[in-house]
């Protein structure tokens, strides 16, 4: 609350530029896609942990392997939702 | 008659390139036979190991120190060995991720109040705070994935050092326990005397000439295991029951 008064009473004619230049729809859509590139680049590290997993217990067998794979898949399919909240959200 | 027709010759000569199937039966016979007897001569770990005889069977998968631990095996374990000891780092190094972990979890909710993302609409907080907290669970399954599967393993043959270093990169090293030279054990520091963690130097004669068990619950104990391995190895050259 503190912090939102003092920004408030620093506004100027310059921050209402900048206030209209953030709102405006270029830089939006600019953002979005940098979001939704950013998602995707998750998606594909998931991926690569998901691959990882299976690897790694191949390697070392424990009764906590199958667990783990599921937590693998699990951390995907959040990595394929937040992809598909972007893209209907933003 | 030349030798080069005589036609008996040439069947004995076949004959004992390509064995007859009850040649081949009689032969994995005696190899099965020589392989139970090596068995039934192995002595068990508990007549010989002071330390293994003291501990009881580890049936926790999170265990950093687990003694003949059950439903764990390895890639390149062979039908016959036995793992005696399955080490990993101790948990107290593991304390600063999970701290780190901690503080980016709980930074959206202190910063809230601050409005440094309030030119942004609504919609795109909610998806600075879902990338906020994909990392977050990005860099925990990361880390505890890390600690799990980089273990250091003592079987009754063999020390095994499987290490991952990065998302893609695997390494597996291992030594026979008679081509071990050297056990020594470090234990430095404040932290490390009062848990009982540090790390342990095996020299070898392997590929691999240094093996390093960094940070493992009791150092000491694998020091006591190892060399009573290595002395067991010892026995079994001088009494003939090597494999």
């Amino acid at each position: 609350m503190i912090f939102a008064t003092l920004l408030e009473l620093q506004m100027g004619p310059q921050d209402s530029l900048v206030t209209e230049l953030t709102s405006s729809a270029i830089f939006l859509g600019i953002l979005k896609v940098m979001f939704i590139i950013a998602a995707l680049l998750y998606v594909i590290f998931s991926f690569v942990v998901v691959r990882q997993i299976a690897l790694m217990r191949q390697t070392v067998v424990t009764s906590l392997s199958s667990f783990l794979q599921i937590i693998g898949y699990i951390h995907l399919i959040f990595a394929l939702l937040v992809v598909v909240i972007f893209f209907l959200v933003l | 008659m030349p030798d080069i027709f005589d036609s008996t010759q040439l069947e004995s000569e076949e004959t004992k390139n390509n064995p007859s199937k009850e040649e081949v039966l009689t032969a994995v016979k005696e190899k099965r036979a020589k392989s139970h007897e090596k068995k039934s001569t192995r002595k068990a770990v508990e007549e010989y190991s002071e330390v293994m005889s003291e501990m009881d069977a580890e049936t926790s998968p999170w265990a950093a120190f687990a003694a003949k631990p059950r439903w764990t095996a390895f890639s390149t374990q062979a039908p016959d060995e036995q793992i005696l000891l399955l080490l990993r780092k101790h948990p107290l190094t593991q304390v600063s991720w999970v701290v780190l972990a901690i503080i980016i979890a709980i930074i959206p909710i202190i910063f809230s109040g601050i409005p440094f993302l309030d030119f942004l609409p609504a919609t795109y907080h909610f998806a600075a705070i879902l990338g906020w907290y994909m990392l977050l669970s990005g860099y925990v399954i990361e880390s505890f994935l890390t600690w799990y599967f980089n273990v250091y393993i003592i079987t009754d043959e063999r020390i095994i050092d499987v290490d991952f270093l990065s998302l893609i990169y695997q390494n597996i090293s291992a030594a026979k326990i008679d081509n071990i030279e050297d056990v020594t054990a470090t234990k430095g520091g404040a932290l490390r005397s009062v848990f009982d963690f540090g790390t342990v130097q095996v020299q070898t004669a392997a590929e691999k000439t240094e093996f390093e068990f960094e940070d493992v619950p009791h150092p000491s104990q694998v020091t006591k295991l190892l060399n009573e391995l290595m002395l067991e190895e010892e026995r079994e050259k001088i009494e003939g029951r090597v494999n």
